[in-house]
């Protein structure tokens, strides 16, 4: 069972299923599950391709919805950042349908920084090969920071599944950026 | 673990270590703010646990209106729905929505369906009853708070008919939503409205009540319209009347902002649950900049996409008039600064 509260150094964290409780009870105390999670949810999509500006508005819609549906979150698929990320996924799938943009547009314009140049073009270019599965299991992992295990109630897979996944991949890595 | 698989795992931390800029994170922080404000302007289905606060806030009302009942009735305060205060606004009410005196309410509440959950129940179809002193609002699929304030707004308003109007019914009303919109004035939200109405023998005394925008603190209420006995001094033209059937579109499109029963549990849009014409906030969340087609904001699944990223279209509330575009990257450019865009809004069919 998880505890309420926890604590790191003097300051006392409060449990993701704490947060939730509180929030039920008063909507100002979503900030605090804002707060924690923003930054993670707000990388997983600028890695998934979006600008900025788009990205802020997948990112906003992601924290909105979960606020209007904090009642139908359970504990019990994956934890809270597995399900901020399904919606942020599925907030994401919405904007490309938005934009029209049926295809995968992640490949092209992924990993860009926050002001527009190439954190790393030979890493972009190697990503870019790859599948969409394993772009997006990448960028759960290490944009999102999620566990095989919270990846895998996003994607909807075995966390095994999902470790074997990332391994083969960064081996895939591994052998096209020698 | 080989040296080179933690090169490449760090590089990857590296590469997706992209912290938004302060412009993006101030956009958020307000699009967040203004959620979190709405989310508790519209209160949660109450509880057992909430009782005692509610019967507490019940009590406060209670009080409150009482002392208001006095003072009017010495003559302290004046509450004339036709040539009122609120003259220069028509029908403006808080959410409290103070009745005429003799109201005097103690407002209390009683589910018709299994549960008081004001927008859960809204959602599904059910009907809520409010006492309000002596009269009785039926609410038809309209969530509490939006049913206290509409109807306490109808009571206050009907002035002069107010004892003819209950004598008549039994002090019966009843709120429906009305989804479209007539035209309504400047200090209105046009996204929503309600129809509230009496059956007294000769016709439905009725009234077209919709939010004020942007909403006074704990919400804010205002008469658009009406049939001719509900009719107020400096009224504006035109004067909307009521309809047969509020709830219709009255071959109308739709619109508003996406209603929350528009997403699934995983946070997933239902396209059909989605109004005609959606509307989109200014930068800052707080306004509404106008409406873009949903067919533009959420294509069907079957539209194949030719390569294009073009600003979607933002209309007014007439639907008819381009006021800007959604453009990628910008968010809403009304339309003065950028008239080289094409102007044409689709109309979803």
């Amino acid at each position: 069972m998880e505890a309420e509260t926890g604590r790191v150094g003097r300051v006392v964290v409060a449990s993701d299923a704490a947060l939730v409780a509180a929030a039920l009870a008063d909507p100002a105390a979503f900030d605090a599950i804002y707060e924690r999670y923003h930054a993670q949810v707000f990388r997983f999509v600028l890695a998934r391709g979006l600008d900025e500006d788009a990205a802020v508005d997948v990112v906003a819609t992601t924290f909105e919805r979960g606020l209007a549906h904090l009642r139908s979150y359970r504990a019990d698929g994956g934890g809270l950042p597995a399900w901020l990320f399904r919606i942020a996924r599925n907030a994401l799938i919405d904007e490309r349908r938005r934009q029209g943009r049926l295809t995968d547009l992640g490949a092209a314009s992924a990993y860009v920084s926050d002001h527009g140049t190439l954190r790393d073009p030979d890493l972009q270019v190697a990503l870019g090969r790859l599948s969409e599965e394993a772009r997006e299991a990448i960028a759960l992992r290490y944009a999102g920071g999620l566990t095989a295990a919270e990846i895998g109630s996003v994607l909807g897979k075995r966390p095994a599944a999902v470790q074997k996944l990332i391994e083969r991949t960064l081996e895939h890595l591994k052998e096209a950026l020698g | 673990m080989t040296g080179s698989r933690e090169t490449i795992e760090h590089r990857l931390t590296r590469a997706f270590a992209i912290d938004p800029s302060p412009m993006a994170m101030a956009a958020l922080d307000a699009r967040m703010r203004a959620a979190i404000a709405r989310a508790r302007v519209t209160p949660p289905p109450p509880s057992k646990r909430r009782w005692s606060f509610a019967w507490k806030v019940v009590a406060g009302a209670s009080i409150v209106a009482a002392v208001l009942a006095f003072l009017v009735a010495r003559g302290q305060i004046r509450v004339d729905g036709i040539d009122g205060s609120v003259q220069d606004m028509p029908g403006i009410a808080g959410a409290d929505a103070s009745p005429s005196p003799a109201a005097s309410p103690s407002i209390s509440s009683t589910p018709s369906g299994a549960s008081l959950g004001p927008s859960a129940d809204a959602a599904r179809g059910a009907v809520l009853t409010l006492r309000l002193g002596d009269w009785t609002a039926r609410c038809v699929e309209v969530p509490e708070t939006d049913c206290r304030g509409a109807a306490g707004l109808f009571i206050n308003n009907l002035a002069r008919s107010w004892q003819s109007v209950l004598d008549d019914t039994g002090g019966r009303i009843t709120v429906v939503p009305r989804p479209t919109c007539p035209r309504v004035p400047d200090w209105a939200d046009p996204s929503f409205c309600w129809q509230v109405s009496a059956e007294v023998p000769d016709a439905p005394v009725c009234m077209v009540v919709a939010r004020q925008d942007p909403p006074r603190d704990g919400g804010g209420f205002g008469q658009v319209g009406g049939d001719d006995l509900t009719g107020r001094a400096a009224v504006p033209s035109p004067w909307p009347g009521c309809v047969a059937n509020p709830s219709d579109r009255q071959g109308g499109p739709t619109k508003g902002p996406v209603p929350d029963d528009a997403y699934d549990a995983d946070g997933m849009i239902i396209r059909e649950r989605l109004p005609d014409f959606i509307a989109v906030t200014t930068r800052d969340g707080l306004g509404i900049a106008g409406y873009v087609a949903r067919d533009d904001m959420f294509p069907p699944p079957t539209k194949k996409w030719d390569g294009s990223d073009p600003p979607l279209v933002v209309v007014d509330v007439s639907l008819t008039t381009v006021v800007g575009h959604m453009v990628p990257g910008q968010w809403f450019v009304p339309l003065e600064p950028q008239p080289s865009v094409s102007a044409s809004a689709s109309v979803p069919g």
